[in-house]
């Protein structure tokens, strides 16, 4: 199995308040895994620690994290979070900015990419996104112009747009509604073609449909982490056939 | 029938409320047509062309008007806006992007402090700080004080309006890997700017409407001055000083002061508007 | 998640037909035999029905997974009950067929008591309701599949005959009691591949049109219908 990120003894502390326990995981490369648990188990701070985006809260850690291979817990967090793009649950498209710049932001505000290439790689990533005929024609409109579920792939977009490795979506259609939520299920079955995808989320059913493995979080610990196939037919831990099943949490 | 009785005693009391309401939302705009009134229809007689061109007439000559005023009273908010708007919203920014800490709670506290202090007070420090040791009365100065007056204004609404900010948009800049200041600037600052837009406008309006500092620092010029480095003319001051002469063509043109006053605050409101215009929608 | 939820239901259809056509395969070679008398076709019969039972395993499989993955509703879920359903039938008839092979290798002679007795029809009108069971469920056709539940009872009509017929023999020449007992077992095998080619073609009603026609009429109503 091909790894792309390799999580050892990770712990994660908010002040003196210990929230993640020894978690030790490895994601292979261009397969979409899973991470579901009840409300507090940690799996939204596991996410962030892997973009160094929990130091934006007051979070710090201790333990190993490698990128293909070489170690990132000390590398400069910008030039981390460049290669591993993030969604967030509610979508936040930039108000201030249309359709075209929120998708180009990530690349001009880094200095990046002449107008000429600029507009290619918008559509190319619009085009990822399961977004550009929707909006081909009206790029100039403001980003919070669209409805809820476009707006969220327009974030997806602004992701991709700086070529990430890794793409991190921290429960991406919980705001949305069901039709929206199958179009971003879809999109996710398409990107792992070309993206490693780690996807926090409460919805089991979402985590079996979309899935290639499953970790399966508790109070800050890691239960179990399989094949999705597997966690859902015959999970190894009494505790994760209860979570599955609907028994708690 | 008890139940009839009671339901009619409440419609009526809650009539009686909101009339209450209504009277004293009445009685509170009646000061501010009073002033509209007056002014409009008391400065309106000396109201032409030659008031903004004209510099004033020695006494006892009919006419004359209050360029040298006007073109102070724009260069005294110039002046106190290039200290006060820099300062004012840099430090809204420290506080609310970086300042949550003890120095950023201190210098909370001593911003609601200033924004107390009377301005003639204010007016009083500038000129220990900066008249006496340049051993006169310059528009400086006066920039200075009307610079002091602004800053509190405007720290707490820069503060204010970053803070409705979402904190969603500085994490959706951070993890793009934009670094924080930048994703201060273009993302958090471009999407609050119209709010700070108008508390600069707040600041600036009431610098513009300041006597007491004005009086110890700028002190007035009778002649035509761009100088900074000297006393200079400004509307207010000559409003007091028209205002409390027993000329009476005086006392008009102080009414026609207030009335060019206003109509100054008006225009930079209506050009805030016209800047701050929404080009794009909420959905 | 249409994609991904489609490219399984596709692999599990397929894999069923697939299924279905080899016991197909099993059920034209031993009838054959039986028509025949040619015992040779009967040779491969008993490890081509190994294939079909790995075809089991992997269809229940499937299905669990589809289940667990997927959560399918309305005539999706019904599509995976019914898969399940059939793939149970089918694995049954290879079992069938093998059955048949072994019956017929041992009254390869008695041809004309096969004939005479109606076995020989019985056995053409099992085939006919296996083959169209199947081609029921490939084409989705609940019309083809009533007709093979209407048959069952002619099928059932004719090994009541059959019996009969072998028994009178039986008791009018001692030498034919073997022969006859393997034949009455033969029609045994035959009746029971025409009530599992009926069972799938009920599983595909049920599919299809969302109605259980398996034992209407036939037994008291319980509470909770």
């Amino acid at each position: 199995m091909d790894i792309k990120l390799s999580i050892k003894n990770l712990d994660a502390y908010y002040g003196k308040n210990k929230v993640l326990n020894n978690i030790s995981i490895d994601i292979p490369r261009n397969k979409v895994i899973a991470i579901i648990g009840p409300s507090g188990c940690g799996k939204s701070t596991f996410v962030r620690c892997l973009n160094r985006m929990h130091e934006v809260v007051g979070g710090t850690i201790k333990g190993s994290i490698e990128l293909d291979g070489k170690e990132i817990t000390n590398v400069d967090p910008v030039l981390i979070r460049k290669k591993m793009g993030m969604v967030f649950q509610k979508p936040n498209p930039f108000p201030s900015m249309s359709v075209f710049n929120n998708v180009a932001s990530g690349l001009k505000l880094n200095g990046f990419g002449r107008k000429k290439d600029m507009a290619q790689v918008v559509e190319k990533c619009l085009k990822q996104a399961a977004l550009w005929d929707e909006v081909k024609d009206h790029l100039n409109q403001g980003g919070m112009e669209l409805s809820g579920g476009q707006q969220q792939r327009l974030c997806i977009a602004r992701a991709l747009a700086v070529n990430p490795e890794v793409l991190l979506m921290d429960e991406p259609a919980s705001a949305l509604d069901p039709i929206s939520t199958t179009k971003i299920e879809d999109l996710i079955f398409d990107l792992k073609k070309n993206y490693t995808i780690i996807i926090v989320t409460h919805n089991m059913q979402q985590a079996a449909r979309v899935s290639d493995y499953t970790a399966f979080f508790y109070v800050g610990d890691l239960i179990e982490y399989n094949e999705t196939q597997k966690i859902f037919t015959i999970p190894d831990k009494k505790q994760t056939e209860d979570y599955v099943r609907g028994r708690f949490g | 029938m008890d139940s009839k009785f009671f339901l009619y005693k409440k419609k009526f009391i809650s009539a009686i409320m909101m009339s209450l309401t209504f009277v004293a939302a009445l009685v509170a705009i009646v000061p501010l047509v009073l002033i509209f009134y007056y002014t409009i229809s008391k400065g309106i007689t000396y109201l032409n062309f030659s008031f903004f061109t004209a510099m004033p007439k020695p006494v006892g000559e009919l006419g004359g008007g209050m360029a040298n005023a006007i073109v102070g009273t724009l260069i005294l908010i110039g002046i106190g806006g290039s200290i006060g708007v820099p300062v004012g919203i840099m430090t809204g920014i420290y506080l609310s992007e970086f300042g949550k800490n003890k120095f950023g709670n201190i210098v909370r506290f001593l911003t609601d402090v200033l924004s107390g202090i009377p301005s003639i007070v204010v007016g009083v420090v500038a000129y220990t700080l900066v008249v006496v040791p340049m051993k006169h009365f310059s528009a400086f100065a006066g920039g200075i004080a009307l610079g002091i007056l602004m800053i509190p204004t405007i720290i707490r609404t820069t503060e204010e309006m970053l803070k409705l900010v979402p904190h969603t948009l500085r994490e959706g800049g951070l993890a793009l890997g934009i670094p924080k200041w930048k994703t201060t600037i273009n993302i958090v600052l471009r999407t609050a700017w119209k709010g700070i837009a108008t508390g600069v406008l707040l600041g600036l309006s009431r610098a513009a409407g300041e006597t007491a500092p004005l009086l110890f620092t700028a002190l007035g010029n009778r002649f035509w001055s761009t100088n900074i480095g000297q006393p200079i003319a400004s509307l207010t001051v000559y409003i007091y000083d028209y205002a409390k002469s027993p000329f009476e063509d005086w006392n008009q043109q102080a009414w026609t002061a207030a009335l060019v006053l206003i109509m100054l605050i008006s225009i930079l409101s209506l050009l805030f508007r016209i800047v701050t215009r929404s080009k794009y929608k909420m959905n | 998640m249409q994609e991904h939820y489609s490219q399984e239901i596709e692999r599990l259809k397929t894999n069923l037909i697939k299924m279905a056509s080899l016991v197909d395969d099993q059920a034209e070679r031993v009838f054959n035999a039986l028509e025949t008398g040619d015992v040779e076709l009967c040779r491969g019969v008993k490890p081509k029905d190994l294939e079909i039972d790995a075809y089991d395993n992997l269809i229940t499989t499937q299905c669990e997974n589809i289940f667990a993955l997927f959560q399918p509703v309305a005539v999706d879920l019904r599509f995976v009950i019914s898969s399940l359903m059939i793939n149970n039938q089918l694995e049954r008839c290879g079992d069938i067929a093998v059955n048949i092979s072994q019956r017929v290798k041992k009254t390869s002679g008695f041809h004309s008591l096969i004939i005479e007795s109606g076995i020989l029809e019985m056995g053409q009108k099992a085939r006919l309701m296996l083959k169209n069971s199947i081609d029921s469920f490939i084409q989705n056709n609940s019309k083809l599949a009533g007709e093979v539940i209407l048959n069952d009872e002619e099928v059932d009509k004719l090994n009541k005959h059959c019996f009969n017929y072998l028994v009178f023999n039986m008791q009018a020449d001692n030498s034919l009691i073997e022969p006859c007992t393997h034949l009455i077992v033969l029609t045994r095998h035959i009746e029971r591949l025409a009530d599992h080619a009926t069972n799938i073609a009920e599983s595909l009603v049920f599919y299809v049109e969302a109605r259980l026609i398996a034992h209407q009429n036939k037994h008291p109503k319980l509470p909770e219908e």
